[in-house]
This record gives structure tokens, C-alpha cells and sequence, in this order.
């Protein structure tokens, strides 16, 4: 089979996803440290549900439907390159996976740039017409476009609380930039703030669901890889027009705005609070349910159980982190190729 | 015009204001709104904090750490991988922030950017 094309765009646009992050800054600990531990295991779950959805006749469309937004599903496949790069996994097996994950993405971006190297545009133009003609906009001004700014940090910080460094993608997905007008549509989804199988005191939580519109005028949005990362020209609340927040199928009125943005500040940093004081060995355990729990409805509709087994917890119970393969995040593209699985990837259809 | 730490621009604009130094949550009852948060790294547990800042500058992190993703969309400037940032400023000091150039400067009493 010969090497596909989207292994090299898939290269160039995860290569610019590392350049400038700090390993020091992963939280609440840098999960690389399980590598070593662990991977074979999750590997083998992965494969084993792509199996089953192929014997089953599960088509792609099926599939994608049951798995998480793109941005998590491109964090996914680097991530599952990467541990199969540390584990050896076998090539027909690296081969699977990727193309399940490529697969995937591509359905799912309805026609966009599969791995985002400038843009999330997942949306087609009368999705986004949709979208926009169905929402219940506000006017922004100067007070407000800071507070809307508090509103999306507060959900954002959430989510990082609640699915630790890597799996963030999982509930927070930008969209975009979409140009109508003249103007730059950002579409924040935050769309699963009470994961009760990771942390059941989340039931107690405002809302489930959130996706915030916002309209910015002058304002040039990039997009590398993952939504969450967008870097801007401009300060976000100078750029706001417009705005429009629906949480649980319910629009959030302007009068609204302070107390939501407020409670979700708060909720934020207590969430992260709580996780980080948590000791290693319980934030291990929590890891494991956090990455499975992005894939709870692939396994599912698998067939499997999507909770960790015991295995996984006696993986890591009592043991050290280790050192991570990947000390170092600002290498040559060619260095990135080698240490971060691509070529082993690309060797893998050879 | 005194700068006194280089770092990498992760949000832009420019904010001068009263530098406090933070650590983790424990800080946020003796931090004021329109200081500069001044840390080795902010965390999600810094938010309240982060909310009520000028401006942020930290020892280390890139473009697409918290402190930056965090600032852009607060919409205040940002400097990042400074180094030194909590070896060489203290609480009291008056700075000027450029989060687009990634610069950092004394500023004098008189609210003057200091010169060498």
C-alpha cells in the first residue's frame, strides 16, 4: 500500500501544535511520564474496537458520529501515534488506527482542512447560515465583550479542570474562522461540563452543554491543529460585536452574562483546585477514566466496556513517572518526524 | 527606555500597573484588580486572580500555554518564557508590559518608563 498523501499534512500541521509549549507547563502532571507503563494496553483497546465496528459492517459515518469533535479526534491520533511509536506496535496495527482516525476526521470535516493548518472550518456555508439565522445575538460593547471574554475563559478553564491537559480538546472545540461579511464567526462548543462518570459532583453543575457565538470585527484568527489554541492579530474584547451563548438549548439573555461568566469563574477555579491537591496516585486512577471516557460511545457501540480495566490501574499503581520521550518540544521538522512516530508511521505502509 | 525582561509576546496590547508576585490560590485574597500577575506559570487554579489582572508575566510557557490562551481572550497583554520574571521583580514595582513585542520595563514613580 502506498504511503497516503495526509501523512505529511498531518506532519506539518501537528509539527506546529508543539513548537513554543513547555513540557513544565502540562497539569495537573505531565501524563508522558505513564508512557512506558501503559500504551500497549490502551492500543489494544483501540484496535480491538475498530475491529469490532468492522466486522459488525459499522461504516465511517456510523463511527464518526460516535466519536468526539475533530479537534479531539486529531489530539487522539497524534497521541495514539506517539504511544505507538513508544510501544512498537506492530505496522498492520498502526496502519489500522491511523486510517480509522483519518477516516473519521475527514467525515467529519464535512469537506474542510482535515487537519486544520490554519482553520477548524468543519461547517459548510448553509451550516453556517443555519447557525447564524438561528441564534439569539446580542450587541457587544466594551463591558460587555470583557465580561463574554471572562464567560469563555470560565468554561474553558472548567473543561481543563475536569479533563486534565490533554483530553481538553474533548469538551472544548473552536470552530472557525468562518468570514460572513466581512466579520470573523468563532463557534465555541463546550459540550460536556458534567462528565458524572469522571467527577460525580459535576451533576450539581449550571449546564451540560454551551456553545458560544461570537462575531469579531478586523480581528485574524488562526487555528493550528486544535481549536482551543486560536492565536489573534488583536485583543479579543476589543475586536467583540456580537455575541450569542445557548446553554442547554436555552439562549443566555445580555442580563445574563455577568452571573454566568461569574459562576463559571468560580466553578473553574474550585474544580482545578480540587483536582490538583488530589494525590498523584488518584490522579493517575482519573487519567485512565478521562481518556477512556472521551471514546465511551465508540467503545459502546463496540460492544465493550468503556472503563479502564484493572490492568490499566496495575499498570501505574505505586510506580514512578517516567522521564517522558519527548523532553523537548522545540525540534526541526525532520527531528519531529522521527522522535514524535511519523516516519515509523510512514514506514508502517511501506 | 529601562527594559528590564525580554520574554516571548503572547497576547497583545500594553498595560503598566503594580507587580504581585503568586504562587497558586492562596494568593488571590491579597491580589488587586489592575496588578500585574507576575508567576513562574500560571495555572487554572490562578483564574480569579487572572481575571482581575493588567496584565501577566511569566518565567516560562509558549504561545499556546494557559497564561496566553488565558490573556487573549481576557483581552489583556501577556509575556511569557521571561526566565527570570520571579527572580527580578518583586511586589511594589511599577512595570510597563508589552505583550506584543514581549518586553517588560521599570517604570518611575512618576509613572515615567525609566531611563537607562
Amino acid at each position: 500500500m502506498a504511503t497516503p498523501n495526509w501523512i505529511e499534512d498531518f506532519a506539518c500541521a501537528s509539527y506546529k501544535l508543539w513548537r513554543g509549549h513547555d513540557p513544565e507547563a502540562h497539569l495537573p502532571f505531565n501524563v508522558f511520564g505513564l508512557y512506558g507503563y501503559y500504551e500497549r494496553l490502551w492500543i489494544e483497546k483501540l484496535n480491538e474496537a475498530v475491529m469490532c465496528l468492522n466486522e459488525s459492517g459499522i461504516g465511517v459515518a456510523e463511527a464518526a458520529d460516535a466519536m468526539p469533535n475533530p479537534s479531539s479526534c486529531r489530539l487522539m491520533l497524534m497521541l495514539t501515534v506517539m504511544q505507538m511509536r513508544n510501544a512498537g506496535t506492530e505496522p498492520s496495527t498502526e496502519k489500522h488506527l491511523a486510517n480509522f482516525f483519518y477516516d473519521v476526521i475527514q467525515h467529519k470535516m464535512n469537506g474542510g482542512d482535515v487537519f486544520a493548518a490554519s482553520a477548524n472550518n468543519a461547517h459548510t456555508t448553509s451550516m453556517v447560515s443555519d447557525i447564524i439565522s438561528s441564534a439569539e445575538w446580542n450587541r457587544a460593547d466594551s463591558a460587555s465583550a470583557r465580561v463574554f471574554g471572562q464567560l469563555c475563559v470560565g468554561l474553558g478553564t472548567l473543561v481543563h479542570g475536569l479533563y486534565n491537559d490533554w483530553f481538553t480538546d474533548y469538551s472544548y472545540e473552536m470552530y472557525g474562522p468562518y468570514t460572513i461579511n466581512g466579520k470573523t464567526l468563532l463557534i465555541r462548543d463546550f459540550n460536556d461540563l458534567k462528565p458524572v462518570d469522571v467527577w460525580p459532583e459535576t451533576r450539581k453543575l449550571r449546564f451540560k452543554r454551551v456553545r458560544v457565538l461570537a462575531s469579531y470585527q478586523n480581528l485574524d484568527c488562526k487555528i493550528s491543529y486544535v481549536g482551543c489554541h486560536a492565536t489573534y492579530s488583536r485583543q479579543l474584547p476589543e475586536s467583540l460585536k456580537s455575541y450569542a451563548i445557548c446553554a442547554d438549548g436555552r439562549w443566555i439573555s445580555a442580563e445574563e452574562l455577568e452571573d454566568t461568566a461569574s459562576y463559571y469563574l468560580a466553578a473553574a477555579q474550585r474544580q482545578f483546585t480540587e483536582y490538583s491537591r488530589l494525590p498523584l496516585e488518584r490522579q493517575k486512577e482519573i487519567y485512565f477514566v478521562q481518556e477512556a471516557y472521551q471514546l465511551r460511545a465508540l467503545f459502546e457501540l463496540a460492544g465493550m466496556d468503556w472503563k479502564p480495566s484493572e490492568a490499566f490501574y496495575k499498570s501505574v499503581k505505586n510506580q514512578p513517572l517516567l522521564p517522558s520521550p519527548w523532553p523537548d518540544y522545540n525540534l526541526t521538522f525532520k527531528a519531529y518526524k522521527e522522535k514524535f512516530g511519523i516516519n515509523r508511521l510512514t514506514a508502517a505502509y511501506a | 527606555m529601562k527594559k528590564i525582561l525580554s520574554g516571548t509576546g503572547a497576547s497583545p496590547g500594553t498595560a503598566s500597573g503594580t507587580v504581585r508576585l503568586v504562587k497558586d490560590a492562596n494568593d488571590t485574597p491579597r491580589f488587586r484588580p489592575g496588578e500585574i500577575l507576575v508567576t513562574h506559570l500560571t495555572n487554572p487554579s490562578m483564574i480569579m486572580m487572572m481575571a482581575r489582572a493588567a496584565g501577566i508575566i511569566t518565567d516560562v510557557g509558549g504561545v499556546t500555554s494557559h497564561p496566553a490562551i488565558v490573556s487573549r481572550e481576557f483581552g489583556i497583554p501577556c509575556v511569557v518564557a521571561t526566565r527570570r520574571a520571579t527572580e527580578i521583580l518583586s511586589d511594589g514595582m511599577q512595570v510597563k508590559i508589552d505583550g506584543t513585542t514581549g518586553e517588560v520595563f521599570l517604570v518611575d514613580n512618576n509613572g515615567n518608563t525609566e531611563l537607562d
